[in-house]
């Protein structure tokens, strides 16, 4: 290194330095945002150049010189070799959705210090490591999907094993995205209006770019945002009707039960039909907002509201329940490493990589740049009134549905809450409330409305940017129900194939309505057993979802680091080893709790006991209403503990295989990983 | 000098058929360098336009049909090629032809 990179290293360090020490250390008053954003990019700067160039170059060994899959399979359609800043795209567009925008906006109930910490160090140590071991594992292995690698490097039965967790994944996944939908659109004509109108929207585009004017994507998606704005501003009109807003307002159990129906329909149409235009339009949306996200957090340098650390580190806040060891770093999920990743790491990508070279740019890159979405959420729930935050988060069994009533809880709380300011802030966003919206999704969209507004149009544009931003949700996490309830169909297919080999036949129609039927009625149990949980749903699937996410990201690094020792790399084990280990904890303990912690606020099976015994007695506690909910509150407990044992007898399970696999790795002298070797013929395939 | 979205990696001088650009009738920068300055301006005001759009294009899964007709010119001269439509149909087939834990866009 040159004397001149040497210093300006050096600067980049106290750049840093100070930014983290200015957002960690300030008591008080508010912080500019900015000071977050400046701490995060040094952080994410020097990680990339000095720990991601080790992870590379030292900890797996990567040859620039070595052919990949594009170039020994080149089709020119699969395996194709792809400009790196091009395939960045693809790739960041790919791993980019729902989850590092909802994962922070929960944790930010701790302040925004805890979840911010993690959120660096996290990527940094752990989610840009998997992304990266996983993009190098594949790519020397034809472009093998996570489940093929684990197979052929772990034995059938650890590949079985994680093909059950991944569906246990799925079904949790789309319950939960679908709820943060339901709490969106709840009693919001609106925003239930603009959402509504996708549907035509992409069923347009889907016959324009199918007969009319084949494969011009450019062309479909230009009129298809212009459309779907002209929906978002006569929303307004709509929401502002006494006419039709009746039309647009929905029950959260209507809503839920529409997007389970919507789900069913959607997953068996024609993909070019509503799949496919609706994909591209929530992609080039997706980026596009973080991108407007990142200008307008840097032209309104707004200030952060929330405390860094607020009084519910002590595990007894309303927005998640149970301590900052494991249950914050289950929340925050995605932003900081997410077992989804290591899906997508072994799928398209890998097949399209010029060079092994390339691959920290891409595997590392692209999840430093997602931290930074998660880092935006974290700013965007943080320039809310922390008062607000809470009155949006806690769910109405505990603040009540008056904003009278709401605002003398939370200022209780130590959050100084007027009901004015719940009125005015409802207003000001064009909605009827704003209480009790959980999910995460409300929340950045006033952040964001904040934000964007601040740079742009000023507060007259509040309500238009709130609903923007929920559209924007809403458009990608109905692609994902749509998307994942195929992908559910197929594994189910395939794994009840196993006994009904007639089920695996994919040209059925039979198969293919009894596969989403399944599919659907899998998640949609969830979804609405959440939908009518007094204590808002959130609370219980979130923590799920967060602890089967980095379940699989356990497991990838878990593949990660056997394979570094059957390459005789196992100097760097700790590189992967050290990250599946915290998972390891993290998900074994959160798991665990979740079974049998004391508190029934945290552990199901507790909860399920004070639930019994009353019900025993023929009396109703709150929030339940009649005997009959008593019981469907005590029969979802079980079904939550059971699924809640199954992660943690997954994760053990894998643990376990791991070790087996680490120990005959060693014991053999020679490199025992079933790779593609330099002359592109696969060795040790066993 | 390559503009920054075709510049290659250290690495890819060793692997010749590394091309980064997938437009073989153009240079790495569209145009010579002894080209007046606003013609190579134009140029590369066309280049990241182009690059640009085959990003768009990738990110919902449609590769570049230059390099798609290219390497089938390449590779399998007697052979047909799929039509631009045909080409898009089979990438949009493809996307979305879920298997085993292919998933996106969630987290």
């Amino acid at each position: 290194m040159v004397w001149r990179e040497k210093l300006a290293w050096i600067a980049v360090t106290l750049l840093g330095t100070v930014g983290l020490g200015v957002v960690a250390l300030n008591r008080g008053e508010p912080v500019d945002a900015a000071w977050l954003v400046i701490a995060a990019l040094c952080v994410y700067a020097i990680a990339y150049r000095f720990y991601g160039q080790f992870v590379a170059n030292r900890a797996l060994g990567i040859d620039p010189a070595r052919p990949t899959p594009a170039f020994r399979h080149n089709d020119g359609l699969d395996y194709v070799p792809t400009n790196k800043y091009v395939l960045f795209g693809h790739h960041f567009a790919a791993i980019a959705g729902a989850g590092p925008l909802i994962g922070p906006v929960l944790a930010a109930q701790m302040g925004y210090l805890p979840g911010t910490l993690w959120i660096l160090a996290g990527a940094v140590l752990a989610g840009c490591v998997q992304d990266l071991t996983i993009l190098f594992l594949s790519t020397r292995r034809d472009g093998r999907s996570l489940g093929d690698m684990i197979r052929s490097e772990m034995g059938p039965v650890a590949g079985g094993i994680a093909l059950i967790g991944i569906t246990l994944i799925m079904v949790i996944l789309l319950a939960v995205l679908g709820l943060v939908v339901v709490k969106a659109l709840a009693g919001s004509p609106w925003g239930t209006f603009t959402v509504i109108c996708t549907m035509p929207i992409a069923l347009l585009m889907g016959v324009y770019t199918r007969f009319i004017r084949v494969g011009r994507i450019g062309e479909m998606s230009a009129f298809g945002v212009v459309l779907l704005l002209a929906g978002l501003f006569f929303g307004r009109t709509v929401a502002e009707s006494a006419a039709l807003a009746p039309f647009f307002t929905y029950s959260a159990e209507a809503l839920a039960l529409a997007l389970i129906a919507y789900g069913f329909v959607a997953s068996v149409l024609p993909v070019w039909l509503l799949l496919a235009p609706r994909d591209y339009l929530s992609t080039f949306l997706k980026v596009g907002t973080m991108g407007l996200l990142a200008v307008a957090i840097v032209i309104a340098r707004p200030y952060l509201q929330m405390p860094p650390v607020t009084r519910f580190i002590d595990g007894t806040g309303p927005v998640f329940a149970g301590n900052l060891f494991p249950f914050l770093f289950i929340t925050i999920a995605c932003g900081a490493v997410s077992g989804f990743h290591a899906l997508i790491a072994s799928g398209t990508t890998p097949k399209m990589l010029e060079t092994e070279g390339q691959a920290r740019f891409i595997g590392y890159g692209a999840m430093l740049t997602e931290s930074f979405v998660a880092i935006m959420a974290m700013i965007g729930a943080s320039v809310i009134h922390p008062g607000i935050y809470f009155a949006m988060n806690s769910p109405a069994g505990l603040i009540g549905t008056d904003p009278a009533q709401a605002a003398q809880v939370i200022s209780g709380w130590g959050f100084l809450l007027t009901p004015d300011m719940l009125t005015q802030i409802a207003k000001d966003v064009g909605e009827t409330t704003v209480m009790s919206r959980t999910g995460g999704a409300p929340t950045l969209a006033v952040g964001m409305a904040q934000i964007l507004s601040g740079a742009f149009g000023g507060s007259a544009l509040m309500g238009i940017w709130y609903h923007f931003a929920i559209l924007f949700e809403a458009l990608f996490i109905l692609t994902t129900l749509d998307a994942g309830t195929r992908v559910l169909r197929f594994m189910l297919q395939d794994m009840i194939g196993t006994v009904v080999p007639a089920f695996r036949r994919t040209d059925s129609w039979a198969n293919t309505l009894a596969g989403s039927g399944l599919a659907v009625a899998a998640w949609g149990w969830f979804l609405y057993q959440g939908v009518i949980d007094p204590l808002g749903g959130i609370n219980q699937l979130w923590p799920l979802f967060g602890i089967s996410n980095q379940m699989l990201a356990a497991i990838a690094l878990i593949l990660a680091t056997v394979v570094l020792c059957k390459m005789k790399r196992q100097r760097y084990v700790w590189v992967t080893g050290v990250p599946a280990l915290w998972l390891v904890v993290c998900t074994l303990t959160a798991g665990l709790q979740k079974l049998f912690d004391a508190r029934p606020a945290v552990g199901f099976l507790s909860h399920a006991a004070v639930f019994g015994d009353a019900l025993a007695a023929g009396k109703v506690l709150a929030p339940a209403k009649t005997l009959a909910e008593m019981s469907r509150v005590v029969t979802n407990d079980y079904v939550n503990a059971s699924l809640a044992a199954a992660f943690v007898a997954l994760v053990a399970a894998m643990v376990v295989f791991g070790l087996i696999g680490i120990r005959r790795a060693l014991a053999n002298p020679r490199s025992t990983a079933s790779e593609v070797n330099a002359l592109g013929a696969m060795v040790g395939d066993d | 000098m390559a503009p920054w979205w075709a510049m290659t990696e250290m690495g890819q001088a060793k692997n010749p058929a590394a091309t980064s650009y997938n437009r073989p009738d153009m240079g790495p920068d569209g145009v010579s360098d002894g080209a007046p300055l606003h013609r190579r301006g134009l140029a590369q005001a066309r280049l990241i336009c182009d690059g640009v759009a085959r990003t768009a294009r990738l990110m919902v899964g449609v590769p570049d049909y230059d390099a798609y007709l290219a390497h089938q010119e390449r590779a399998h001269p007697n052979q047909p090629a799929m039509s631009y439509a045909e080409f898009f149909r089979n990438r949009q087939q493809a996307r979305y032809a879920f298997d085993k834990g292919r998933f996106r866009g969630c987290c």
